[in-house]
């Protein structure tokens, strides 16, 4: 049984015990044991790691930590070795023998395993100037890798709790609530609505008992910060939702987490479970008289269930879907009681306000925006995974310097931010800083962080398209404008990328646009035209492509684009003839090969198999006709 | 139809009432909302002249039908911590129904308001008359019908509402509405107000006897100092709130969402009089630019009494508030999700295999004829 800590000077001591007993070992190695690197086989190497280091005798003077993820997930299963900070990538269970006997016996780097730049050769083995990490400013993210999730103790050496100490010994819930004001923390969810204004919302609003939730429902396809930060500091949230509470006056709370994420669930019940045992939750918190309790909530994840009025309804145990809230969630919510609602990064980012003041805060970021934000930045770019950022960098310096630049060499066409719903940025508006408003000026938002990068490979019709039909599946199907007018959308977006679209669509899906965006009942159906309008916006030459010319220039619309085989290039060696599923193509080891444009479904595979590169997509332009009669092959010499 | 007269005055009604009495006001959705002596605007009345007087209302319950003994057990049941609170019931409802509220609520004070005549059914100006009187009446049977007026001359009754004694003087707050200064009841409904002062906002999911639900987006309205379009219907007046109704980006959204609904539903078959088609004329729609979605669902006739045609239905959702909330029964509710969103009678049943109690609370709600009595005269007869 453990201590209850029952003022700041126990928890002042404890800490300062756990420090003085970590200090003995002198190598902390952190294995990443987040989802991603688990999908690559952290786990295995972890069971080789522990048994080599046993073998080297080293047990006791290395420390393994399983951490949560850190954030290069495409580059795992990740190992940092502090105190050097020496990051390795990639590591397979083979790997482990040199790591201890190098690394850890002898003080030397495993070079095959330290990061290569792409551009430039060089081999960089600390984490922190990794250009992927160097440009990153973290806050929220910066002590996944150091400590084990689910461990207190880990989190009350770095200093955790203290801020629960200060604000419940040191302020007043008015205090606390102007502090967060002062600070212009605004909600990291998507709206980014003053997280201070809905405190004080919810506390002034007429009703007992008051509610705090944290939102992390997640929907988004291939978001991924919010279960990065439940899952690997876990406790950063909770001490947040518990100052939230004090300062609002709530004595109950709820931790919303979607179906798909059960280990933010898991690590979160189990911070939960350690901070009552620690006193630190629960009646008469730290000897306080402050109690509060938490429940963890699990939904299941339909898209729409992450908006407020539809996660509340959730959690009475009913159908979550959005409700007219003409009176705000956060004086009406669960079952009509005031009831605030936050992001999972909102609330990681109250402790380090209260302890390190609103001003230091409002020193990061824009004057409309301030602190960090993470964003999940994936697609078509070099590094992909979780960067948090300061406000106001500009997208360009996310893209190019954090994430690398474009894959491949490729050009780049635009990136999407806030999701789902977000809207297209081109080349042009690549100076834009990450602000709320300024995002919001340019067609786009900051939603919960989504980034997705394209190429010009990507087809900017098709892109709306995909959003619109993913959007189709989860509007909840309440509300006219939503429910019909993606319904429309999708049917003229589809029919106009299988080049059967007709010149008065563009009004029409405008029409939708406008009536979707401003009758919508919730925020889904509003958003759910920013991909369409700014794909129309930016790029008109690729609409009136597709339905004039019925060209797709990146050739990405099947409908749009024709397989053809150069003669100049085919060297007859009959690949893609006997890879053919339905025999279109013509040829034999003597002569040229040609597709039967009638017979050929345009599977690609042709495309595929060619070592030659004889076999080309072309999209708007006549087909050349098939040789006539058949043409000799002129093999090249090698 | 069932008519009934009012018995009481409201002096005599305060009579069998005690001032710390926590008051339940009860009155049917049917015959006796016809005979002007029920429903929710009567019963909203009713509650403000006994406030007035210094009485607790603590609740007011809308009924499909009372003389359903299932379905008073049921709102009871539905409701159990409110009715457990209160010590009296005022019946706007015909003496059958007032039988079984009395059953139901056997420990507390249930006060009757009317006598009942006979039967009857609407006239060509949609006033209820008296055809089938009863003996006692003393009146011969009347193709024709009697006037309520009349009969109540003749027996002694009334055939107006309480208000007719002693007007209410609810507390007024002024709002400005296209430019020009009203003055309607403090904390009413926005589009109950506006309606009432003559503008003509279109509504398909709103019903009075309703929770406002906010569906159809066609009530949107311009609040000075609120951002966007809001839904007069789920929005309560406030002192001094301005409000424009109409405009040219209004009406396009307006024309825009009817089209959308038109694309939903096979509106062309619609019957001329359902309120869908009210709306599509008055907003000069001749087509919807939008794809009509073919729905091709079998239609339901397995009721006794009505049928239901998911073909033109709108999810407006009516139906399903009317029998969760009028009803009680919640058999109606709806499946599945976004666009392939349908209604469906208990997990997807027949309806005539669920325990529809066929008081004809959805039907009457329906705003398309989705829901549609089987037999024309069946609720004006009776
Ligand atoms: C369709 C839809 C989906 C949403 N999904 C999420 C989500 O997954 N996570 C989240 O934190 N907020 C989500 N939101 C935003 C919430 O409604 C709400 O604004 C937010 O949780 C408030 O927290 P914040 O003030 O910290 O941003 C969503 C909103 C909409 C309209
Ligand atoms: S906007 Fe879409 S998701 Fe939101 S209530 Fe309407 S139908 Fe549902
Ligand atoms: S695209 Fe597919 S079907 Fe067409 S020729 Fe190539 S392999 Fe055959
Ligand atoms: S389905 Fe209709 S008729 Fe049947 S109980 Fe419900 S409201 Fe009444
Ligand atoms: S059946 Fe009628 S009342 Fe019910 S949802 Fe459909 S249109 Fe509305
Ligand atoms: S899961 Fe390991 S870095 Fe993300
Ligand atoms: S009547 Fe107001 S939204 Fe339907």
């Amino acid at each position: 049984m453990v201590k209850r800590i029952n003022s700041p000077e126990d928890l002042e001591k404890l800490r300062n015990e756990i420090i003085a007993k970590s200090k003995a070992e002198k190598h902390v190695v952190s294995v990443c044991m987040g989802t991603g690197c688990i999908a690559l086989g952290a786990d295995v190497m972890m069971d080789a790691l522990e048994k080599e280091v046993e073998k080297h005798g080293l047990k006791g003077k290395v420390e393994i930590k399983k951490v949560g993820c850190v954030g290069f997930c495409e580059q795992g299963p990740i190992i940092i070795i502090y105190p050097e900070e020496i990051c390795y990538l990639k590591v397979k269970p083979e790997d482990v023998p040199d790591i201890v006997s190098k690394t850890l016996v002898e003080g030397k780097i495993v070079e095959r395993l330290v990061y290569t730049d792409p551009n430039t050769g060089e081999k960089i083995p600390k984490l922190g100037e990794i250009p992927f990490y160097k440009h990153q400013h973290r806050l929220l993210l910066a002590n996944n890798g150091r400590i084990d999730p689910r461990s207190i103790e880990d989190y009350i050496a770095v200093g955790g709790y203290k801020a629960l100490a200060k604000a419940l010994f040191e302020m007043k819930p008015e205090e606390i609530i102007e502090e967060i004001k002062a600070s212009n923390l605004r909600g990291r969810g998507g709206a980014g609505f003053p997280t201070g204004i809905k405190w004080e919302t919810t506390r002034n609003a007429p009703g007992e008992p008051k509610y705090v939730i944290v939102n992390c429902d997640e929907g988004d396809p291939g978001a991924f910060m919010d279960r990065a930060l439940m899952e690997g500091n876990p406790h950063s949230v909770l001490e947040g939702l518990i100052i939230g509470a004090y300062a609002i006056g709530a004595h109950e709370g709820f931790v919303y987490v979607r179906e798909e994420y059960p280990m933010a669930a898991e690590n979160i019940s189990l911070a939960i479970k350690q901070a009552e045992e620690y006193g630190l939750l629960g009646e008469n918190i730290m000897g306080s008289n402050f109690s509060f309790k938490v429940t963890v909530h699990r939904g299941a994840g339909a898209f729409v269930s992450g908006e407020s009025s539809a996660l509340m309804t959730a959690i009475e145990g009913k159908v979550g879907e959005p409700r007219p809230k003409y009176i705000h969630t956060a004086v009406q919510g669960i079952w009509n009681k005031p009831s605030c609602l936050n992001n999972v990064k909102t609330w990681a980012c109250v402790p380090l306000i209260i302890l390190r003041g609103a001003e230091w805060f409002r020193s990061i970021g824009t004057k409309g925006s301030s602190g960090t934000m993470i964003f999940s930045l994936v697609g078509k770019v070099n590094n992909t995974g979780l960067v948090e950022v300061p406000m106001g960098i500009t997208l360009r310096d996310i893209i190019f310097k954090i994430g690398g630049g474009i894959r491949g060499g490729k050009k780049f066409k635009a990136v999407q931010t806030g999701g789902p719903s977000g809207g297209f940025i081109p080349e042009e508006l690549l100076d834009t800083p990450v602000d709320f408003d300024e995002l919001r000026k340019v067609g786009s938002m900051m939603g919960s962080g989504g980034m997705v990068v394209m190429d010009e490979d990507t087809c900017m019709v098709d892109a709306a398209r995909y959003f619109v039909d993913f959007l189709l599946e989860e509007s909840c199907g309440k509300c006219v404008p939503c429910r019909e007018g993606l319904k429309e959308l999708s049917r003229i977006l589809n029919n106009i990328c299988r080049g059967e679209g007709k010149e008065e669509d563009i009004q029409l899906i405008e029409d939708i646009c406008e009536t979707m965006s401003e009758a919508s009942l919730c925020a889904l159906g509003r958003t759910a035209v920013n991909p369409v309008l700014t794909s129309l916006k930016y790029f008109r030459e690729e609409w009136d492509e597709h339905i004039k010319d019925k060209k797709c220039r990146a050739k990405v619309c099947k409908a749009l684009i024709n397989y053809y085989i150069d003669p100049e290039l085919c060297q007859a060696c009959t690949l893609c003839l006997r890879e053919c599923p339905v025999g279109a193509i013509h040829g034999d080891k003597e002569h040229v090969h040609w597709i039967d444009q009638d017979k050929c479904i345009k599977c690609g595979t042709c495309y595929e198999v060619c070592r030659f590169g004889a076999v080309k997509k072309i999209s708007g332009e006549p087909i050349p006709p098939p040789p006539k009669g058949m043409k000799p092959i002129r093999k090249r010499r090698e | 139809m069932i008519i009934s007269l009012r018995s009481l005055s409201y002096e005599e009604l305060k009579q069998n009432l005690d001032k710390d009495d926590k008051i339940i006001i009860w009155s049917c959705n049917l015959c006796i909302k016809y005979c002007g002596l029920g429903g929710i605007e009567k019963a909203n009345i009713l509650e403000d002249m006994l406030k007035e007087d210094g009485y607790s209302i603590i609740g007011k319950e809308i009924i499909s039908e009372s003389c359903l003994l299932n379905l008073v057990r049921r709102h009871k049941m539905n409701k159990e911590d409110i009715f457990r609170k209160a010590t009296a019931i005022i019946v706007l409802a015909c003496e059958s129904g007032y039988e079984c509220v009395k059953a139901v609520f056997n420990d507390k004070k249930v006060i009757k308001t009317v006598r009942t005549v006979g039967v009857g059914g609407l006239s060509s100006f949609g006033k209820a008359v008296l055809t089938a009187p009863f003996e006692w009446t003393g009146l011969n049977f009347n193709a024709n019908g009697y006037q309520l007026r009349r009969v109540a001359e003749k027996l002694g009754l009334y055939s107006d509402f309480f208000d007719a004694e002693k007007k209410p003087k609810s507390k007024m707050v002024n709002i400005i509405v296209n430019g020009r200064q009203y003055k309607v009841k403090e904390g009413s409904n926005l589009l109950e107000a506006l309606l009432s002062l003559g503008f003509k906002i279109p509504h398909l999911c709103y019903q009075p006897e309703l929770s406002p639900a906010g569906r159809c987006r066609l009530c949107l309205v311009k609040i000075k100092g609120k951002k966007g379009l809001l839904p007069a219907c789920c929005t309560q007046v406030e002192d001094g709130m301005e409000v424009i109704t109409e405009d040219d980006e209004i009406n396009h959204l307006r024309r825009l969402i009817l089209e959308m609904i038109m694309a939903e539903c096979d509106w062309k078959i619609l019957p001329r009089r359902s309120e869908l088609q009210y709306w599509i004329r008055k907003y000069h729609i001749n087509e919807s630019r939008f794809e009509l979605s073919k729905k091709t669902e079998p239609i339901d006739e397995s009721s006794e009494v009505f049928i239901r045609n998911p073909n033109i239905c709108i999810l407006c959702g009516r139906c399903i508030r009317a029998c969760a909330e009028l009803s009680g029964q919640r058999i109606l509710d709806f499946a599945y999700r976004g666009s392939k969103t349908r209604v469906v009678a208990e997990l997807n049943k027949p309806i005539g295999q669920t325990d529809c109690a066929v008081c004809m609370a959805c039907v009457d709600s329906c705003p398309t004829g989705a829901l549609a009595p089987k037999l024309i005269y069946q609720k004006t007869l009776c």
